[in-house]
């Protein structure tokens, strides 16, 4: 208990450190004038006439993330869930799915904008990436059931189902809820790559026109509430795989 | 002279040829405009015609890759080591490690590109950024993970804090090292690619930016293939690499 | 003058004196466990002790005392007179615990030579040899711990435990999670390697016959907070063998020390 606290405090310490840091940075121009100070960024974020601009591309690519993080976990989850129920197929999936997880999500991103409506192509992009993550994730729990309760429900007699339902799918849960948090920033990766390439409005665009036009404190503002959104996801989904690792391993 | 490489082939990469053998069907039957999609007969002649081109590309790619791997996987280590002498130095710097992880680090790509200016050093930095946390939070825990008992040991035997670091933390350090070489090996091959794409620098990147924008889908699609090669390649040797050294360093 | 402070070191140097050693583990915030209450004994110089008792009596913890690992809440530990801590400085602790804590990524041999390494020092390779042929592993020396079986590992952990040519061993249930038939084997091997050069030695255990056979002083503790029920002298000849294992005096003493270890275990 005062472990825990005691690692809390020294992590919140640190976080206020690098706060420093990145306003004496930015304050001093140690870094150059592309580094701006923290103060000038947040009161940039506060600002009314950019928060309007900034929350509607954030709400955007959230949507967009969101949808896509939907669709990619239950396909990731169902190809996985095939998988190990037909275990010919196995070995093949396994393959191709480091193979596609080897194509770069900007070739992902590309590939897409000629097949999709512009609007849907992050969509479309954020759910391949995290489509990927649940499938390797899922994979990996539902063979990790640990091999004395198989061996336990042979013995007992159990069905197929009864052996699925009872054993590989809570030993599952966990990797699953490990998956699904990891896979936060990576749907907001896709999402933001897939408005690279189709889309006008959202936090993708602003990113790239802010940096052509060096717009300085307008890039550090999208990058940091790009930031943001995930990390709160991250956090949020962080008490769901908490939650699951009490329940079914025990921790 | 024997079927059976063959036929292993077609049993690990069944979904590949699937898919690639639809894709040509779909591109055919369908009378696909190759503005739209391009056949992977296609795609395979275009990197047949200019294969200098391509192995030139994927190397330069490769090449900056592995040098942002190198350096960030070195900067890693040396941090996560540097603050091994300090739990209270770990502890704040690994909250806000584990947050940048949760960000979509490879998006936001476009605030590093201004800061270091379009140049091949920003490539080379976006891929010491992707490998350096991980790397940094994987090595500071694997420095806390001994062996049960040989802490105690070497406090008995009155050894010195270097000697214990040299024979016991760090050589138990190797396998988080190699998941974290394993994790960062397709990562920093994106980074890379992402970097290169949206500053038109060098490398597959630029080939894919300038392909795309003359809306040569096939050349688009060929750099696309070249990259999801050498990122699986990357992976699979640092896969390779990781099991060959599990023998010596079980987890 | 020299040569006579030498013999003066040598002389009581290892012996083992626990004072009215109380210690407190805490729990949560505020609240406090008591492990060891007012644990007061000696072990001569040059003698063998085992401390037997109940699953989480605090056996191990008084083994962590004298290897310097923990403090006293209250009262004195000392080796020769002096802090642990300060004999561990010196290299003249061995220890070898229930989890044999070798280095997986090295061999048998590079583990039993580890401590040179460790401490510092350059690597006696023909001590390294001798304590390997001594332990009997000598045809395994290469192999790695996850190549070896269970009793193996606990040999090459007692090797590397004696490799410094310790005043003090200190054995943490070393043959704990070994069956009946290898835990016998290497309780007869103890025993020979021990008669040969006797150093004051302290070994936990959770079998009965384990530490009559071996220790010259047996301390039976109760359960939690571990105080001492009984101290026990073992005057069964050395060298002991095989013969001792079959005789009704040992079995005598092996039954008596049972049944006063099952009245320490009776929660109070």
């Amino acid at each position: 208990m005062t472990l825990q606290a005691g690692r809390i405090a020294a992590g919140l310490a640190g976080l206020a450190l690098v706060l420093v840091a990145w306003e004496g940075a930015g304050r001093f121009g140690w870094l150059g004038p592309s580094w701006p100070p923290f103060s000038l960024v947040a009161a940039f974020i506060a600002a009314p006439e950019h928060r309007a601009l900034l929350s509607a591309a954030a709400s955007q690519t959230l949507r967009e993330a969101a949808l896509g993080f939907a669709a990619g976990s239950v396909a990731g989850c169902a190809c996985a869930l095939v998988g190990v129920l037909i275990p010919p197929a196995a070995f093949g999936i396994e393959r191709f799915a480091a193979i596609v997880n080897g194509i770069p999500v900007i070739g992902i991103g590309s590939l897409c904008a000629v097949t999709f409506p512009p609007a849907v192509n992050p969509v479309v992009v954020a759910s391949l990436a995290v489509f990927f993550m649940l499938f390797v994730s899922a994979t990996a729990g539902l063979q990790g059931a640990p091999a004395g309760g198989h061996d336990l429900l042979r013995v007992l007699g159990a069905s197929r189902w009864v052996t699925f339902a009872r054993l590989q799918l809570p030993a599952a849960l966990p990797a699953v809820a490990d998956g699904l948090r990891l896979s936060a920033p990576i749907a907001v990766v896709g999402a933001i790559i897939g408005e690279w390439f189709t889309a006008e409005t959202g936090l993708g665009p602003l990113l790239v026109n802010a940096m052509q036009n060096y717009q300085i404190d307008l890039l550090w503002a999208a990058a940091l509430t790009g930031a943001l959104i995930s990390m709160l996801a991250y956090l949020a989904l962080g008490v769901l795989q908490r939650a699951a690792a009490r329940r079914f391993l025990g921790q | 002279m024997n079927a059976r490489p063959w036929r292993g082939f077609v049993a690990g990469y069944w979904p590949v040829l699937l898919i690639l053998a639809g894709w040509q069907i779909w591109i055919v039957a369908g009378h696909v405009a190759r503005i739209v999609a391009p056949s992977p007969l296609a795609v395979g002649r275009e990197i047949a015609a200019h294969p200098a081109l391509y192995a030139a590309a994927g190397g330069a790619t490769l090449a900056v890759a592995a040098a942002g791997l190198i350096i960030g996987t070195a900067l890693g280590c040396a941090l996560a080591v540097l603050t091994w002498f300090s739990p209270l130095v770990t502890g704040m710097l690994t909250l806000p490690a584990v947050l940048i992880q949760s960000t979509p680090l490879v998006a936001l790509m476009p605030v590093v590109a201004r800061l270091l200016g379009y140049d091949e050093r920003t490539v080379i930095a976006s891929a010491v950024l992707i490998t350096f946390f991980p790397t940094f939070t994987l090595i500071a825990s694997g420095l806390r993970a001994l062996p049960p008992g040989t802490a105690d040991l070497f406090d008995v035997l009155g050894a010195r804090k270097l000697a214990a670091l040299r024979l016991l933390v760090l050589p138990s350090a190797v396998p988080s090292l190699l998941v974290a070489l394993r994790i960062s090996s397709a990562n920093c091959i994106l980074a890379a690619l992402v970097a290169e794409y949206l500053m038109g620098t060098s490398g597959l990147g630029r080939l894919f930016a300038t392909s795309e924008s003359r809306f040569d889908t096939a050349a688009a699609w060929a750099a696309c293939l070249v990259a999801t090669t050498v990122s699986v390649a990357a992976y699979a040797a640092s896969r390779r690499l990781e099991r060959a050294a599990r023998g010596r360093f079980p987890a | 003058m020299t040569a006579a402070a030498g013999a003066k070191v040598a002389g009581a140097a290892f012996a083992l004196a626990l004072r009215d050693v109380s210690v407190n583990y805490r729990v949560e915030r505020g609240r406090t466990l008591r492990a060891l209450e007012g644990i007061d004994f000696d072990v001569p110089e040059a003698t063998f002790c085992a401390v037997i008792g109940p699953s989480g009596c605090g056996k191990s913890t008084v083994l962590r005392l004298l290897g310097g690992l923990l403090q006293p809440t209250a009262g004195n530990v000392t080796i020769g007179g002096r802090a642990p801590r300060a004999v561990a400085a010196e290299h003249r602790l061995g220890v070898a615990f229930q989890d044999h804590a070798l280095l997986p990524w090295l061999t048998a041999r590079e583990n039993v030579a580890l401590p040179f390494a460790a401490v510092g020092r350059r690597v006696d390779d023909r001590r390294v040899d001798a304590l390997l042929d001594l332990v009997g592993i000598a045809d395994f020396a290469a192999a790695r711990p996850g190549q070896l079986s269970g009793g193996m590992r606990q040999r090459v952990a007692i090797a590397r435990a004696l490799v410094l040519d310790p005043g003090v061993l200190l054995l943490d249930e070393p043959f704990g999670a070994l069956d009946a038939v290898t835990r016998r084997r290497l309780n007869l091997e103890v025993q020979r390697i021990w008669s040969e050069r006797a150093i004051t030695t302290l070994l936990v255990t959770h079998s009965v016959e384990e530490a009559v056979f071996l220790a010259d002083t047996v301390v039976v503790m109760s359960q939690r907070p571990g105080r001492i029920e009984r101290v026990q002298p073992v005057t069964f000849a050395r060298p002991r063998d095989r013969s001792l294992l079959a005789a009704p005096a040992f079995h005598a003493l092996v039954d008596d020390l049972t049944a006063a270890l099952d009245a320490a275990d009776v929660l109070a």
